[in-house]
């Protein structure tokens, strides 16, 4: 599920939490670079309409801020401006302590796997050291790719990737899997909900391709709540939250995401990617900013 | 209370209520469906090509945007954008991109496939022009297909085949036949009230007008229509309510005109019974009158008879006359000088008194033909027609007229022997004058008896030139004449006729012959021996 969607599943969900008036104004803020298929216009312009109509079913007033960087979102969210955070799991371990982050929402497939998958066409190639002097293709600007990528190639061949195979970047998730499917790449690194979805699409992709290596993970996006917000007003958002999927409106909206259903997640969730982040720390010498 | 539901009561029981009703409510229906029948096909046509359009646009949008991914061969750009125009196009079923190298794409919505380009059921990667049209596919759905060539600068890369559903163009056409059917049924209840009307507002003032004239047919002229309405059944209203009145003004005066009529039939029966009374002897006078008038006709004719005969006479005693007057003037010679002896007076008296004889003979014979017979006896046709013939031989003589008989002596007729000479004297003078008018030299008159058949034929013929064809039937009519003033009574042919009609039992008839005119005195031969 694309993160910008889940935020604004989250911005609306939480619309039924405004009767108790609690906080009246409601911010959420957005990490923008994350989003690369859909104008960053297109967003904000779909974030306020969803505004103005969740302001018009539970009548408060919530306000988006999107921002271009981690750095300023962690900023709002611990001085407390920000009522909950959305961003991409990687860049949120990156970014932010478990302590600075409560309870939150992810949206959740009944039949999808979440995480990454490292796919090539070539039965040639069974494991990831085969990947030696191959083309390999990943998404572009998409941090969690960097480092799984980076930190799989320091591990298993014992060097950063530039020095192991080509790396090409593309900027659409499919577009990974038919460069691969059509030739043009030997590899390919994408999450596993697109290439299931690509799958589903075309089942000749699923029998020309196999998967070298997957990393699953409950989610690649979290909206998660500021832990300096009231007990109460989570609590009710939360509740909100799980019995959203069954309003008709909800229902709505999920389905336009593709999404079955919203799920509570916890700060804990985001433990795989610290993990990794903590690796990818070690082996490239660079300090955590856990 | 009990209600009559029954419908056909409601309707005016006239036809030609339900012949404009029909005629209304159909010419309207069948508008209706000539109008959808004429529509609809344009509509499919004009949607059809509403379906070309759009399917033009997006094929060229599809090739435009994947033209760097087809020439790269980036299959993966091409799935992925044609999956994004199935998604934003609901209404493209499939996307068949078939290049000339390698194998098809087959994008549906949701899902794509590769396909060996040479597998039966793709389009040709070769086409050089453009197609589409709505087909059917195997299970029998209706769909739009578009299939074009793809090229880059003239040259020839491939084939795209765009099928589109055509939900919406048959949707489109349900809704015109859904329309027309609407359409349809609002007319016909459109028609019941609204045909009802206009049909009743339109023969009804008919009916009335035709009812109040049967009525006045049957002689009802108080029959009045009153319908006040300012077009032409208005005025026909109007019209027919003055022809009433004037047929009442009409019968008033009728029905004077026949009190009056009666009245004077009345006076007239009066006057008739008078009349009846006294017909025998306005008969018996009428009887009288003619009479008297026929004798006054005969007395006329046979003053000209006398006429004739004393001119006859006068041509008859001039000769006996000369001779007469040469004896005296000898006689006196002789006495003078004293020559006259008892011989020569003797015989001078002998002479003299043979002279006198045949004039006194002449005038016996002229005394006896004009002496009307009493009695019907058998006469010699040829010495009666001689009888006449010699009456006017001084006559004919005078003036070189040539008389020619032609008679039978042996053939007697039974009858007034002096009738028929008169009738002969009749036409042989009417001959002569015939001649004399003309100035003809060398006149001639042909008496020829002959038989024919059963009937005895006398003619008699003359060269004067003849009648006038248009007076032909009008010589025999009493005081007709064409002879100068004073010369003619114009009762001789008629009386002529009388006798021979009359008196002889035949016919008198008249024709132009060669020269002049020819009369033929036709008698039934019974009466000849």
């Amino acid at each position: 599920m694309k993160w910008w969607l889940l935020a604004c599943l989250v911005f609306f969900l939480t619309g039924s939490v405004s009767r108790a008036a609690e906080p009246e104004l409601f911010n959420m803020g957005f990490y923008l670079p994350g989003v690369r298929d859909v104008p960053r216009a297109d967003v904000l312009v779909t974030l306020q309409l969803w505004a103005d109509e969740i302001g018009k079913i539970y009548g408060y007033q919530a306000k988006p801020l999107l921002y271009e960087n981690m750095t300023d979102l962690h900023r709002d969210m611990v001085s407390g401006k920000l009522n909950i955070a959305v961003a991409p799991g990687m860049e949120m371990a990156e970014t932010f302590r478990m302590d600075e982050l409560a309870e939150g929402f992810i949206g959740r497939h009944n039949h999808a796997d979440e995480g990454l998958a490292l796919v090539a066409a070539d039965p040639a190639l069974r494991k990831f050291a085969d990947l030696r002097g191959k083309r390999v293709v990943r998404l572009s600007n998409d941090r969690l790719s960097e480092i799984f990528l980076e930190v799989e190639c320091r591990n298993q061949m014992g060097g950063p990737c530039r020095d192991q195979f080509s790396v090409s970047e593309e900027k659409r998730d499919a577009q990974l899997v038919y460069k691969v499917f059509f030739g043009h790449a030997d590899a390919a690194l994408v999450k596993l909900s697109t290439l299931q979805a690509v799958e589903e699409m075309n089942p000749q992709i699923a029998k020309r391709l196999h998967v070298l290596l997957d990393w699953k993970v409950k989610s690649i996006s979290f909206g998660m709540m500021n832990p300096r917000n009231p007990p109460g007003f989570r609590g009710r958002l939360l509740s909100a939250a799980l019995l959203a999927s069954k309003q008709v409106r909800v229902k709505q909206i999920l389905e336009m995401f593709k999404t079955d259903y919203m799920e509570r997640t916890m700060p804990a969730d985001l433990e795989p990617y610290w993990r990794l982040h903590d690796e990818y720390q070690s082996l490239t010498n660079r300090k955590s900013t856990r | 209370m009990t209600r009559d539901w029954n419908v056909l009561h409601w309707l005016p029981a006239n036809r030609m209520f339900l012949r404009v009703f029909s005629l209304f409510g159909g010419l309207l229906l069948a508008m209706t469906l000539i109008y959808g029948a004429l529509i609809i096909p344009l509509q499919r046509d004009s949607l059809l090509k509403v379906m070309y359009s759009q399917a033009s646009t997006v094929s060229r949008s599809i090739i435009q945007a994947c033209s760097d991914a087809m020439l790269t061969d980036d299959f993966g750009f091409i799935v992925e954008h044609n999956l994004q125009v199935l998604q934003s196009n609901k209404s493209i079923e499939s996307v068949v991109i078939v290049p000339k190298r390698g194998v098809a794409v087959h994008i549906v919505p949701g899902g794509w496939n590769m396909q060996e380009t040479k597998k039966g059921g793709l389009p040709d990667a070769n086409v050089e022009k453009e197609s589409y049209g709505v087909v059917k596919s195997a299970g029998g759905k209706s769909f739009y297909r578009y299939v074009a060539p793809i090229r880059f600068s003239g040259v020839g890369w491939g084939t795209i085949q765009i099928d589109f559903n055509t939900n919406e163009y048959e949707a489109n056409i349900a809704e015109m036949y859904r329309q027309l059917f609407y359409i349809s049924i609002l007319a016909v209840l459109a028609i019941l009230p609204v045909g009802y009307l206009f049909t009743l507002w339109l023969t009804r003032p008919i009916a009335t007008i035709s009812a109040a004239a049967s009525r006045v047919a049957m002689g009802d002229l108080g029959a009045h229509v009153s319908i006040v309405r300012k077009d032409e059944i208005g005025q026909l209203s109007k019209s027919f309510n003055q022809m009433v009145d004037a047929l009442q003004d009409s019968r008033n005066v009728l029905q004077n005109y026949n009190l009056e009529l009666e009245r004077k039939v009345a006076e007239r029966t009066s006057e008739l019974d008078e009349l009846n009374r006294t017909l025998d002897q306005r008969v018996r006078d009428e009887i009288a009158k003619r009479k008297e008038q026929e004798n006054l006709l005969i007395h006329q004719s046979r003053l000209a008879a006398m006429g004739e005969m004393i001119g006859a006479i006068a041509h008859q005693w001039r000769q006996p006359l000369n001779a007469l007057s040469l004896v005296l003037q000898n006689m006196l010679m002789q006495h003078r000088m004293g020559q006259l002896t008892d011989e020569s007076m003797n015989r001078m008296e002998a002479k003299a008194s043979q002279l006198v004889d045949r004039m006194s003979f002449t005038i016996d014979e002229f005394r006896n033909f004009f002496k009307p017979g009493k009695h019907p006896e058998l006469f010699n046709l040829a010495l009666a027609v001689k009888s006449a013939a010699d009456i006017m031989e001084g006559v004919f003589k005078n003036h070189n007229i040539r008389l020619e008989i032609e008679c039978d002596d042996k053939i007697e007729l039974f009858g007034l022997a002096g009738e028929f000479s008169q009738v002969v004297l009749n036409l042989l003078s009417n001959a002569k004058d015939a001649i004399i008018e003309s100035n003809q030299r060398g006149g001639y008159v042909h008496v020829r008896a002959r038989q024919f058949e059963n009937r005895l034929l006398v003619d008699v013929e003359d060269n004067g030139g003849g009648i006038e064809p248009a007076i032909l039937n009008k010589v025999f009519e009493p005081y007709f004449s064409t002879k100068d003033e004073g010369k003619g009574s114009g009762i001789g042919l008629y009386m002529s006729k009388m006798i021979v009609e009359n008196s002889l039992k035949g016919r008198l008839e008249v024709a132009n012959a060669a020269e002049g005119a020819r009369f033929t005195i036709n008698l039934p031969l019974a009466g000849a021996s």
